[in-house]
C-alpha cells in the first residue's frame, strides 16, 4: 500500500496553485491566506513525519511507488530517509515562513502566490524523489516560477539577474540530465541481489519495509506488475533491464561493475557521469567559479524569495551530490576528492573576501552563502577517506546545509525588515538600529552569530564536523578552511556593527523605522530559536541523518590508499589514530 | 487470364484496400464537394468551412473506426497490390494528421484566412496536401513515395502564396516551389537509380535485394566499387529529398523565407503536418529498405505481408546501415545547432519559429539514427526509438499549433509580427499570452510540459543505441537545449515582463479564437503531466516496425 | 575507359543511364544558373525527364533481361512522373504569374525581400 503522506506533501501546493486561478482578481488577501494555510498544512505533515517513528534512519520509509510512464521506464517513486527528512522539514518550515513574509506583497498577489506554491512543490519533490526522471522534473519545475518571481517582483536589476539565474541553472540541469541518461544506459536491474531489489523500492512499497519476508522476489515476479514482466523478459533474454531508480543505481554501484566497466578517454563511465553531475550540481550549490548568478539573484529577489533561494534552493545542489553523485560514482568521488575539496576551500575564501568588500547588506549575505556552502564540498570530499571520515564529513555537510538554511533565511529576512522601512540596504548609511528596533536587531544578531559559527549556535557544529575529517584528508586545506572563520567573523561582525550598532540612525527615511510587527517577529523568532536549538542539541539532525549516510557511504568504508596530499592509511583504525 | 486478373484486382480493391482507406476516400469526396458546391447558386450560400469541417470530422471518425480494438491489434497488410502498407504506424500517424486537419480548418476560419467567398480554394488545397501526407504515411512502393511527396508538396506551394497581393507571399511561394521542385527532382533521380540497382520498386523487395547484394562482401571487392558508389549516390539523393521535406541541414534554407512570407496558419501546417508525414516516410524507408536479421519467409508482394529473409548474423548490409546512420546523425547534429544559432538573432516571430522548426527537425532525426543503429541487434529497441520519434512528433503538434495560432491571433489584433510588438501581451490578452508562453516553454523542453517527454524518449533511444555517434548526438542535443533557452525565454520575457505599448487598449482576440488557443495549449500541460497514454500509443504504433 | 567501351558496345542500359545523367546534370545547372524564372522551371522539367529516361531504361526487359529489370513498374513510374511533372509545372507557372503580378518581372533575382 502506498503511503499518502509524501504524495500529499508534493501535490498539495500544486493543487493550491491551480486553485489560485479560481480566486477573483481583486481578492489578493484571500490568495495570501490560502497560501499561508497550504504551507501551514504542508509544514504540519512534514513535521508529523519527524515524529512518526518510521521516518529517518537508514532505510527508506513512507514510500510511494506507482507506475507513471512505464513506456519510458519512469516510476513515480518517492521516499524519505535520514538524509532527506531534515531537508524536507527545513523546506516546509521555510516555505511557511516565506508565506508569512509574503503577506506584504501588493503587486499581482494571485500570481505571486501561485508561483510560490509551485516553487514549494518543486523543492519538496526534489527532496522526496527517488527516481531520476521524477527528480529532474521537480528540479526543472522550479526554474520558471523562480525566474518570474525574481523578474517581476524583484528589484531594478531583477530581469538581468533572473535571466542569469535561468541560464546558469538550465545549463547545469542539462548536464545533470546527460549524466543521468549515461547512468541509465548502463544500469541493469537484473544484476541486483533480491534483497537489494526489495530495499530500493522496485518491488513496491511493502517490500521495501525492513523485515520484509524473504519470498518477496518470487511473489513479485508472479504478480501482474508490468515492471515484473519486463524483469522476467529481460532475464530470459539476457538483456539489461534499465532503470532510473536512484536507490537501485546506488546499490548497483556498490555491488556490481555496471558503471565502471566501460571506458572512454581513459576514464570509466562513472567518472564522466560524476564530472557532469558535479559540475551541474555545483552550479546550484554554488561552487566557485560557477557562482556568479547567485549574488545578483539573491540581491534582486524579493525577501521571501531570497529566503527560499538561500535557505532551500542551494541545498538542492548539495542534496543532489549526496543522493546521486557520491553513492553512484564512489571511486570517481574518491579520485576527484582533492579537486572537490580545493574548489570548496576556494569558494570559502572567495565568498568571504567578496563579502568583506560589500556595502550592500543583502549582497553581503548573498556572498556569505557562497562562502558557507564551501563547507559542504569539503565535508563530502574529506568523507571519501574512510568510514569514520564519512560519518563525520557527510553528516557535517548535511548539518551545515540545514544550519545554513536556518541562518541565511533569517538573515535575509532581517535585511528585508530593514529594507521595507528605509528602502535601502547601504551599510554605510545604516546604524543605530539596535536602539530603534531592539527586538528585531537582537534576533538578527543571534542569527548573524550563528552564521558566524559561534559555538552553541548551529553554524559551529557543521563547521566542526566538516573540519575534523578534513584535517586527516589534507592538513593544509583544513588549516585554510579553518582560517576562513576569521574572515567570516570579520565581515559578519563588520556588517552587524555597521547596521545595528552605532549611536543613531542617520540615513534616509529615518522616521519610517517603526518597531517590529508581530508578523515579522513570527518569522524571526522561530528561526533564531532553531539556530540556538540546533547548536545546543545538534543530535536532532545528526542522529537522524547519520544512519542513512553511513548506509549510503558504504563504498567509502574501505580507505583508498592513494589520496594525494597525504600518507597512505591502512584502514579505518589508522584513520582514527591520525585524527587524534 | 484477363478476367481472373480483373476479378482479383476488383476483390482486392473493394474487399481489402478501399475499406482500409476510408479516410482518404472521405478526403477526396470532401474535395469534390467543396469544388462542386460553388456551382449551383443555392449551395453557394453555404460557408465552405462547414463542408470542410464535416469532411475532416468524418475522415477522423473513419480513422478512429480503423483503430477500434487498439493499435496493437492491427495486423500489417499491403493494400492496392503492394502500393500502400496498412499497419499501426499508418493508423497512428494518419490520426495525428487528420486531427491536425480539423484543428487547421477551425483555425483558418477563426483567423479569417479562409473567408466565405474563396475559402474553398484554401480548403481544397489543405485537404489535397493532407491526402498526399496520408499517402506518404503508408507508402510501401517507390511510386507512392514519390506520389505522396508530390501530392503533399504541390498544394503547399500554393498555400504559401494564398494571400494575394502581398509581395512577400508571392516571393515565398516562388522560392518554395522552385526549391521544392528541385529537391523532388533530385529525389526522383535517386529513386530511379535505387530501383535500377536493386531491381525492384517495392520497398520490402528492395530490402530483400539489398540483403542479397551482400554489400559487406562487395565493399571489399575493388571491381564492384562502381556498384557501391552508385548505391551510395542513390541513397544520398533520396535522403536529399527527405532532408528538404524535413528542413534538415544542409537543405533547410527554404524554411525561414517560406515561413516568413507565408501566413502563420500555413506555417503551422507546414511545420507540423508536413514534418510528421516526412518523418513517418523516413521511418518506413529505413525500416523496409535497410534489411535487418529477422528470419521469416519472404513472400511475393501483394500476397499479404512481405517480410525480409535472414541472411548472415552480422547483418548483410552493415556498411549500408553504418553509412546511413552516419549521414543522418551528422545531418541531425548540424541541423539542430544551425537552427538554434540562427534563431538567437531573429526578431520576426515567424522566422524565429521557422528556425525553431529547423532545430526540432534536428532533434527528431536523432532517434531515427538510433533506430537504424539498433535495428541490427535489438529490433525491440529500434521500435522503441521509432516510438520516441512519434511521441516527440505528437507533442510537437500541439506545441507548434499553439505557437503559430497565437502568432496568427496577435497578427489579427495587433497587426504586427515582430517580437517587440508582443510586449506586455500578458496584460492585454492573457489567454493568448499564457498559451504562447506554454508553447515556448514546451518547445524548450522543460518538464512538466509535453515537449520534455519527447526529448527524454529521444535521448533514451540514443543511450540505448550506444556508440560514438550516439554519444556525440547526446552531447549536441543537451547543449542545444541549453542554447535554445535564450531565444525562447526572450519571447516569454517580452510577453510577460515588458510593458505594453500605450495605444494597445483592450485587444483580446474573439472568444472562439481564445477557446481554440486554450484547446491547443491544454494538452501541452495535461500530456506533460500524464504522458503515459500517448507514449503507450506511440509504442504500440511502432511495435514490429523493425521486425 | 568506361565511356570508350560504351561507344563500341550495343545499346544497353548504361547508355540510357548516361543520357538520363546528362539530362539530370543539365537540369541542375539550368536551375542553378538561370535568371529567368521560366528557365528555372525548364530546368526542373529536365531533371524530371532525366529520371524518366532512367525509369524506362530499367523497366525494359530487352535491355537487362527479365530477371534484373524492374518490368512494367518502370514504365508505370515514368507515366506517373510525366503527370506529376505536368501538374507541378502548372502550379509553378501559376505561382510565377502571381509573382509577376506583384513584381512585374520574372527575374529570380528580384525575389530578394525575404532574406535568409
Amino acid at each position: 500500500m502506498n503511503d499518502h503522506a509524501l504524495t500529499l506533501l508534493v501535490l498539495l501546493p500544486a493543487a493550491a496553485a491551480c486553485a489560485m486561478a479560481l480566486v477573483p482578481k481583486s481578492a489578493g488577501g484571500a490568495a495570501k491566506k490560502l497560501t499561508l494555510a497550504t504551507t501551514a498544512l504542508v509544514a504540519l505533515i512534514a513535521w508529523s513525519l519527524a515524529f512518526d517513528g518510521r521516518a529517518g534512519g537508514a532505510g527508506l520509509s513512507h514510500i510511494v511507488s506507482a507506475p507513471w510512464i512505464p513506456s519510458l521506464g519512469v516510476q513515480f517513486f518517492l521516499g524519505v530517509d535520514g538524509v532527506s527528512l531534515p531537508l524536507v522539514i527545513l523546506t516546509a518550515s521555510l516555505s511557511f515562513l516565506a508565506a508569512l513574509a509574503s503577506l506584504g506583497v501588493e503587486r499581482h498577489p494571485r500570481g505571486y502566490c501561485a508561483l510560490l506554491l509551485l516553487l514549494q512543490t518543486g523543492m519538496l519533490g526534489v527532496f522526496l524523489a527517488l527516481d531520476f526522471v521524477v527528480f529532474y522534473v521537480f528540479w526543472e519545475l522550479i526554474l520558471v516560477p523562480m525566474y518570474l518571481l525574481i523578474a517581476v517582483w524583484g528589484g531594478d536589476g531583477g530581469r538581468r539577474a533572473a535571466l542569469k539565474y535561468f541560464i546558469y541553472t538550465l545549463a547545469g540541469s542539462v548536464l545533470m540530465l546527460g549524466a543521468g541518461l549515461l547512468l541509465y544506459g548502463q544500469s541493469d536491474l537484473t544484476r541486483l541481489a533480491p534483497a537489494d531489489l526489495a530495499e530500493c523500492g522496485v518491488m513496491g512499497p511493502d517490500a521495501a519495509k525492513p523485515h520484509a519476508s524473504g519470498m518477496v522476489l518470487a511473489e513479485w515476479l508472479a504478480s501482474d506488475d508490468p515492471l515484473a514482466e519486463r524483469y522476467v523478459d529481460a532475464e530470459a533474454a539476457g538483456a539489461p533491464l534499465r532503470t532510473f531508480n536512484l536507490s537501485a543505481m546506488a546499490r548497483l554501484a556498490r555491488s556490481t561493475d555496471v558503471f565502471t566497466s566501460k571506458s572512454w578517454g581513459g576514464h570509466n563511465l562513472a567518472w564522466w557521469a560524476f564530472v557532469l553531475l558535479a559540475v551541474g550540481l555545483a552550479i546550484k550549490l554554488p561552487a566557485v567559479p560557477l557562482h556568479t548568478w547567485l549574488p545578483d539573484a539573491h540581491t534582486e529577489a524579493p525577501t521571501p524569495v531570497s529566503m527560499l533561494l538561500a535557505g532551500v534552493m542551494l541545498k538542492l545542489g548539495g542534496y543532489g551530490l549526496v543522493r546521486i553523485a557520491w553513492p553512484v560514482c564512489p571511486e570517481a568521488a574518491r579520485d576527484l576528492a582533492f579537486v572537490v575539496a580545493v574548489v570548496g576551500v576556494v569558494g570559502l575564501f572567495w565568498g568571504a573576501l567578496a563579502a568583506m568588500a560589500q556595502t550592500d547588506f543583502k549582497r553581503l549575505v548573498a556572498y556569505s552563502s557562497v562562502s558557507h556552502m564551501g563547507y559542504v564540498l569539503i565535508g563530502l570530499a574529506a568523507g571519501t577517506l574512510g568510514a569514520d571520515a564519512w560519518a563525520l564529513g557527510a553528516t557535517g555537510a548535511v548539518f551545515q546545509m540545514v544550519a545554513h538554511g536556518v541562518t541565511s533565511a533569517g538573515l535575509f529576512f532581517a535585511v528585508g525588515v530593514i529594507y521595507e522601512r528605509v528602502h535601502h540596504r547601504d551599510l554605510n548609511q545604516l546604524g543605530g538600529l539596535m536602539n530603534r528596533m531592539p527586538t528585531a536587531s537582537g534576533l538578527a544578531l543571534v542569527l548573524a552569530l550563528a552564521s558566524l559559527g559561534l559555538p552553541c549556535l548551529c553554524g559551529f557544529v557543521g563547521e566542526l564536523l566538516v573540519l575534523l575529517p578534513a584535517w586527516t584528508f589534507n592538513p593544509y586545506l583544513a588549516a585554510a578552511a579553518a582560517s576562513v572563520t576569521v574572515l567570516i567573523a570579520a565581515y559578519t561582525l563588520r556588517a552587524v556593527r555597521l547596521a545595528y550598532y552605532g549611536p543613531e540612525y542617520r540615513g534616509p527615511n529615518g522616521d519610517r523605522l517603526t518597531p517590529v510587527t508581530p508578523r515579522e517577529l513570527a518569522v524571526l523568532i522561530p528561526l533564531a530559536v532553531a539556530a540556538v536549538v540546533l547548536g545546543v542539541r545538534p543530535g536532532i539532525v545528526t542522529e537522524v541523518a547519520e544512519p542513512a549516510l553511513v548506509a549510503a557511504g558504504q563504498p567509502f568504508a574501505h580507505p583508498h590508499p592513494n589520496l594525494p596530499g597525504m600518507t597512505p592509511v591502512a584502514d579505518a583504525a589508522d584513520a582514527r589514530r591520525t585524527t587524534r | 487470364m484477363l478476367p481472373t486478373l480483373v476479378e482479383q484486382l476488383a476483390n482486392d480493391t473493394a474487399g481489402l484496400s478501399l475499406p482500409r482507406s476510408a479516410p482518404e476516400v472521405t478526403l477526396v469526396v470532401t474535395i469534390v464537394a467543396l469544388l462542386l458546391a460553388r456551382v449551383p447558386a443555392a449551395l453557394r450560400r453555404i460557408d465552405p468551412v462547414w463542408i470542410a469541417l464535416t469532411g475532416a470530422l468524418v475522415a477522423l471518425g473513419c480513422l478512429l473506426g480503423e483503430a477500434r480494438g487498439g493499435l496493437a491489434a492491427i495486423e500489417p497488410v499491403e493494400l492496392f497490390t503492394g502500393m500502400l502498407r496498412h499497419d499501426a504506424l499508418g493508423v497512428f500517424s494518419r490520426g495525428l494528421l487528420l486531427m491536425f486537419l480539423v484543428m487547421m480548418v477551425v483555425l483558418s476560419k477563426l483567423t479569417g484566412l479562409a473567408s466565405r467567398d474563396d475559402g474553398q480554394d484554401f480548403f481544397v488545397l489543405l485537404f489535397g496536401a493532407t491526402l498526399g501526407m496520408c499517402v506518404m504515411c503508408r507508402a510501401n512502393h517507390l511510386m507512392t513515395v514519390v506520389l505522396g511527396i508530390e501530392m503533399a508538396s504541390v498544394p503547399s506551394y500554393v498555400l504559401v502564396g494564398i494571400v494575394k497581393g502581398r509581395r512577400r507571399s508571392g516571393e515565398a511561394a516562388l522560392k518554395y516551389s522552385v526549391y521544392g521542385a528541385a529537391a523532388a527532382g533530385v529525389m526522383l533521380y535517386g529513386v530511379s537509380l535505387l530501383a535500377g540497382l536493386l531491381g525492384s520498386v517495392h520497398l520490402p523487395t528492395l530490402g530483400l535485394r539489398l540483403a542479397e547484394l551482400q554489400v559487406a562482401s562487395l565493399a571489399g571487392d575493388p571491381s564492384q566499387r562502381g556498384v557501391i558508389m552508385a548505391l551510395a549516390l542513390a541513397g544520398v539523393l533520396v535522403l536529399v529529398g527527405m532532408a528538404f521535406k524535413l528542413s534538415a541541414a544542409p537543405f533547410h534554407f527554404w524554411a525561414p523565407d517560406v515561413f516568413a512570407g507565408a501566413p502563420a496558419e500555413v506555417g503551422a501546417f507546414l511545420s507540423v503536418a508536413s514534418k510528421t508525414a516526412a518523418l513517418v516516410l523516413l521511418l518506413r524507408l529505413v525500416s523496409l529498405v535497410l534489411p535487418h536479421g529477422v528470419s521469416v519467409d519472404a513472400a511475393l508482394p501483394g500476397e499479404g505481408v512481405s517480410r525480409l529473409a535472414a541472411m548472415s548474423d552480422a547483418g548483410p548490409a552493415a556498411p549500408a546501415r553504418a553509412f546511413v546512420v552516419g549521414l543522418i546523425a551528422t545531418a541531425a547534429a548540424v541541423t539542430c545547432t544551425l537552427g538554434n544559432l540562427a534563431a538567437l538573432s531573429q526578431t520576426n516571430a515567424k522566422r524565429l519559429l521557422a528556425y525553431s522548426t529547423i532545430a526540432h527537425a534536428g532533434y527528431l532525426l536523432m532517434p531515427i539514427a538510433a533506430a537504424i543503429a539498433l535495428a541490427e541487434h535489438d529490433p525491440a529497441g529500434a521500435s522503441g526509438a521509432a516510438a520516441a520519434v512519434m511521441l516527440y512528433a505528437a507533442g510537437y503538434l500541439f506545441l507548434n499549433f499553439t505557437a503559430f495560432a497565437a502568432v496568427a491571433a496577435i497578427r489579427n489584433t495587433r497587426g504586427a509580427e515582430t517580437i517587440e510588438d508582443y510586449a506586455g501581451l500578458i496584460r492585454t490578452a492573457p489567454v493568448t499570452a499564457v498559451a504562447f508562453c506554454l508553447a515556448m516553454i514546451g518547445l524548450l523542453g522543460l518538464p512538466p510540459l509535453v515537449g520534455f517527454w519527447g526529448k527524454l524518449a529521444a535521448l533514451r533511444a540514443l543511450v540505448d543505441a550506444g556508440g560514438p555517434w550516439m554519444v556525440m548526438l547526446l552531447v549536441v542535443a543537451v547543449l542545444n537545449t541549453a542554447l535554445s533557452l535564450v531565444y525562447y525565454l526572450r519571447v516569454v520575457k517580452t510577453i510577460c515582463l515588458d510593458a505594453p505599448p500605450e495605444d494597445a487598449g483592450v485587444e483580446r482576440p474573439e472568444r472562439p479564437t481564445r477557446l481554440l488557443l486554450a484547446v491547443g495549449a491544454a494538452p501541452i500541460l495535461l500530456l506533460g503531466i500524464a504522458p503515459e497514454w500517448l507514449a503507450r500509443l506511440a509504442g504500440e504504433a511502432c511495435q514490429g516496425l523493425f521486425g | 575507359m568506361i565511356l570508350a567501351s560504351l561507344v563500341t558496345e550495343p545499346v544497353g542500359v548504361a547508355h540510357y543511364l548516361i543520357v538520363g545523367a546528362v539530362l539530370f546534370i543539365a537540369g541542375i545547372v539550368c536551375m542553378a544558373t538561370k535568371r529567368n524564372l521560366l528557365g528555372v522551371l525548364m530546368g526542373v522539367e529536365l531533371v524530371l525527364n532525366g529520371a524518366n529516361v532512367n525509369f524506362i531504361a530499367i523497366g525494359s526487359p530487352y535491355l537487362r533481361g527479365d530477371a534484373a529489370s524492374v518490368g512494367l513498374d518502370g514504365q508505370l513510374m515514368a507515366l506517373f512522373v510525366i503527370v506529376l511533372a505536368a501538374a507541378e509545372a502548372a502550379v509553378a507557372l501559376a505561382i510565377a504569374l502571381n509573382f509577376y503580378n506583384t513584381v512585374h518581372t520574372i527575374d529570380v533575382d528580384a525575389a530578394d525581400q525575404l532574406r535568409g
